[in-house]
C-alpha cells in the first residue's frame, strides 16, 4: 500500500482507503461537474445502439465472472451481484 | 411576447421530453437495462405495453491435461411492464467433473493420497504435480431481480440469489440505487450486497494446519458471510464515448480455507517428503477487498472499442491488474465479429507457500506449524494469465445468435528457494483452458 500512496504507512491502514476514496471522489466531482461533457437528448443515436450498452451481454458477463472467480484471486469491480459459488 | 413562453419553446421541450423517454437514455444507466430494441418497444409515451426479453447461453469449459471440465447452461427471462418496471429471473445449472491440483508438491517418486471422502485412494506419477481426480459437482443457481423507477431521476434495483451444490450453499441479496444528473449524462450509483455461505465439504472441514491423517478432527459445516459496497459513476463523455468508474469494497468473514487443499512437508536439504508428510491448509478468517474498475466504450464510424481496466487489492497481500480489450467489428446485415484480449497479473498472498519445510515451517515432533497461515493453492500464487478469443453475432429468427471461443493460459511463478529435488520440478502446475459459449437472445 505505501507503494501506491507513499504518505500512508502500515500503521495507518485506514489512510490508504481514505486516499483512494478521495481520489475517487475527485474523479466523480470532475466528471459530474463538467457541464461541457455529455450530449443533448437528440444526440444519443450512437449511445442507444446495443453495442454501446454497458450491460450488453449480461449472461456472458456472469459466465466470465464465474470462470475468473474460480481461477484467479481478484474478483468484483463490475457489479455487486456475483458470488454464490464454492469454487474459491 | 416573451420568447421563453413561445410555442417554439414548448415544441422544443416536448421533443426533448420525447427523446428522454426514448431508448437512448438507457445508455447512461449503470444498472442493467433491457437492450435498446426491447426498451424501444417498452416505453413509448402513448401506448405502454409489456415486453419480454429471453436470453440463453451454454458454456463449455475444458482444462488441458485432463483437469476440470464444465458445462453450464443459463437461461434468463425479463418482463418489462408499461410502467418501466422490470422483473427478471435467471436459472443456472453447472456440471463439473475432472481433476484439480490438491496443493501437494511433486516428488521424484509416485505419491498416493486418500480422497476427501476417505473411501478411496489415488496415485500421482513421479515428477508430476498431484491432481485429485474426484472433483465432481453439480450446481443449481436461481436469481431474481426487480428494476424500477424511483422518483424522477432514480432507479432502484433489488436482487436475490440462491445457489446450491453438493458441498456448498449460498444465499445473497443486493440493492442498487442509481441517480441521474447533468441532463442524464451522469449517473451515480450505490450498490450493497450481502452473501451468506455454508460450506459442508466431503469428509468434513479440516482444522487448519493439522496433519492429514484418518480420524483427524474435522467440523461438518462452516459458515462465511461476504458484504460488498459498490460506488459507481457512469458518464456520457460525448456522442461516441461512454465511460464508467466503479469503486468496490468488500469484506468476507468466516471460513475461507479450501477444505480439499494440502501442503507437503519436505526436508530442507533433499526436498523429499518427511515427517507428517501432508498438512491441511489454513487461511485467515477475514478478507477485505478493494477494487477500482474503469471501462470505456467508444463508437467509431461503424465499430466499437471496449476497454476495461481493474485494479484489485486485498489484505492477504494480493494486488492484481486486469486489462480487457474488445473490438466489435460491425459487418453488413447485423453481423459482427469481436476479437478479445484479456491480460491479468497478480502477486502472491502473503501466506502462499509451495511446501512447508520441516523445522523452519513445521515440526513433525509436536505436529505444529510455526506459521499462522499457509496455502499452496495456485490461485493465491503469483501468476500472469492471458485470454485470447473471438466472438461472432448474427441476427437469427427475430433475435440474435452469438458464438464465442476463447483460450486461457496461466503462467505461474514457481516458489523461490526450492530445496533438493523440488528445484528441478514444476511445483505449481500451469493451466490452459478452452471456453466455448453459445448464446441466443430473443425480445418479444
Amino acid at each position: 500500500m505505501p507503494r501506491f500512496f507513499p504518505i500512508c504507512s502500515r500503521w495507518l491502514p485506514a489512510c490508504t482507503a481514505a486516499a483512494r476514496l478521495a481520489l475517487f471522489t475527485a474523479a466523480v466531482a470532475t466528471l459530474s461537474g463538467c457541464s461541457s461533457l455529455g450530449v443533448q437528448p437528440w444526440e444519443r443515436d450512437l449511445l442507444a445502439r446495443p453495442a454501446m450498452q454497458l450491460s450488453g451481454s449480461p449472461l456472458e458477463g456472469a459466465i466470465d465472472d464465474h470462470i475468473y472467480f474460480s481461477k484467479e484471486a481478484a474478483t468484483g469491480g463490475r457489479s455487486t451481484g456475483g458470488g454464490g459459488c464454492g469454487c474459491n | 411576447m416573451n420568447p421563453l413562453n413561445g410555442p417554439a419553446l414548448r415544441l422544443a421541450l416536448g421533443a426533448a421530453t420525447a427523446a428522454l423517454l426514448a431508448p437512448g437514455w438507457a445508455a447512461a444507466q449503470s444498472t442493467p437495462q433491457p437492450d435498446a430494441k426491447a426498451r424501444g418497444a417498452a416505453a413509448p409515451a402513448t401506448a405502454p405495453t409489456k415486453t419480454w426479453q429471453v436470453d440463453s447461453a451454454v458454456l463449455f469449459y475444458a482444462e488441458g491435461g485432463g483437469r476440470v471440465r464444465a458445462v453450464e447452461p443459463v437461461v434468463s427471462a425479463r418482463l418489462t411492464d408499461g410502467n418501466d418496471v422490470a422483473y427478471g429471473l435467471k436459472l443456472t445449472l453447472d456440471s463439473l467433473t475432472g481433476a484439480s491440483p490438491n496443493g501437494a508438491a511433486p516428488q521424484p517418486t509416485a505419491q498416493t493420497f486418500t480422497s476427501p471422502s476417505g473411501k478411496s485412494t489415488y496415485t500421482t506419477a513421479a515428477n508430476r504435480a498431484p491432481l485429485d481426480p474426484s472433483f465432481k459437482d453439480t450446481r443449481v443457481a436461481l436469481a431474481g431481480t426487480l428494476d424500477r423507477p424511483w422518483g424522477d431521476r432514480q432507479r432502484l434495483q433489488l436482487g436475490a440469489n440462491f445457489s446450491s451444490e453438493y458441498d456448498f450453499i449460498s444465499a445473497a441479496v443486493n440493492a442498487t440505487l442509481a441517480r441521474d444528473y447533468n441532463n442524464k449524462n451522469t449517473t451515480v450509483s450505490l450498490g450493497l450486497a450481502f452473501e451468506a455461505d455454508q460450506l459442508k465439504p466431503v469428509g468434513g472441514m479440516p482444522v487448519g494446519l493439522q496433519p492429514v491423517v484418518a480420524n483427524n478432527h474435522r467440523v461438518a459445516k462452516k459458515n462465511r458471510t461476504v458484504s460488498d459496497l459498490l460506488l459507481g459513476v457512469t458518464q456520457v463523455m460525448n456522442r461516441r464515448w461512454l465511460t464508467q468508474l466503479n469503486l468496490g469494497v468488500g469484506r468476507g468473514s468466516g471460513a475461507h480455507s479450501d477444505p480439499y487443499k494440502l501442503l507437503s512437508v519436505v526436508d530442507g536439504s533433499t526436498g523429499l517428503l518427511t515427517g507428517d508428510r501432508y498438512v491441511s491448509e489454513s487461511r485467515p478468517d477475514q478478507r477485505s477487498r478493494t477494487s477500482l474498475y474503469w471501462r470505456n466504450l467508444v463508437h467509431l464510424d461503424r465499430d466499437v472499442v471496449d476497454v476495461g481496466y481493474r485494479f484489485y487489492s486485498d489484505d492477504w497481500g494480493i494486488r492484481a491488474h486486469t486489462l480487457d480489450l474488445r473490438y466489435r467489428w460491425q459487418l453488413a446485415g447485423g453481423l459482427y465479429v469481436e476479437p478479445r484480449w484479456r491480460g491479468y497479473r497478480q502477486t502472491a498472498a502473503d501466506f502462499s507457500r509451495g511446501w512447508l519445510l520441516e523445522g523452519p515451517d513445521w515440526s513433525s515432533g509436536n505436529h505444529r506449524a510455526t506459521l499462522a497461515y499457509a496455502s499452496a493453492d495456485t490461485r493465491l500464487a503469483a501468476f500472469t494469465a492471458h485470454t485470447v478469443g473471438i466472438k461472432a453475432g448474427l441476427p437469427a429468427w427475430g433475435g440474435e445468435f452469438t458464438a464465442r471461443v476463447e483460450a486461457y493460459r496461466q503462467q505461474i511463478t514457481q516458489p523461490a528457494g526450492a530445496p533438493g529435488a523440488l528445484g528441478a520440478l514444476q511445483v505449481m502446475p500451469a493451466l490452459r483452458a478452452t471456453t466455448v459459449v453459445l448464446g441466443y437472445s430473443l425480445p418479444f
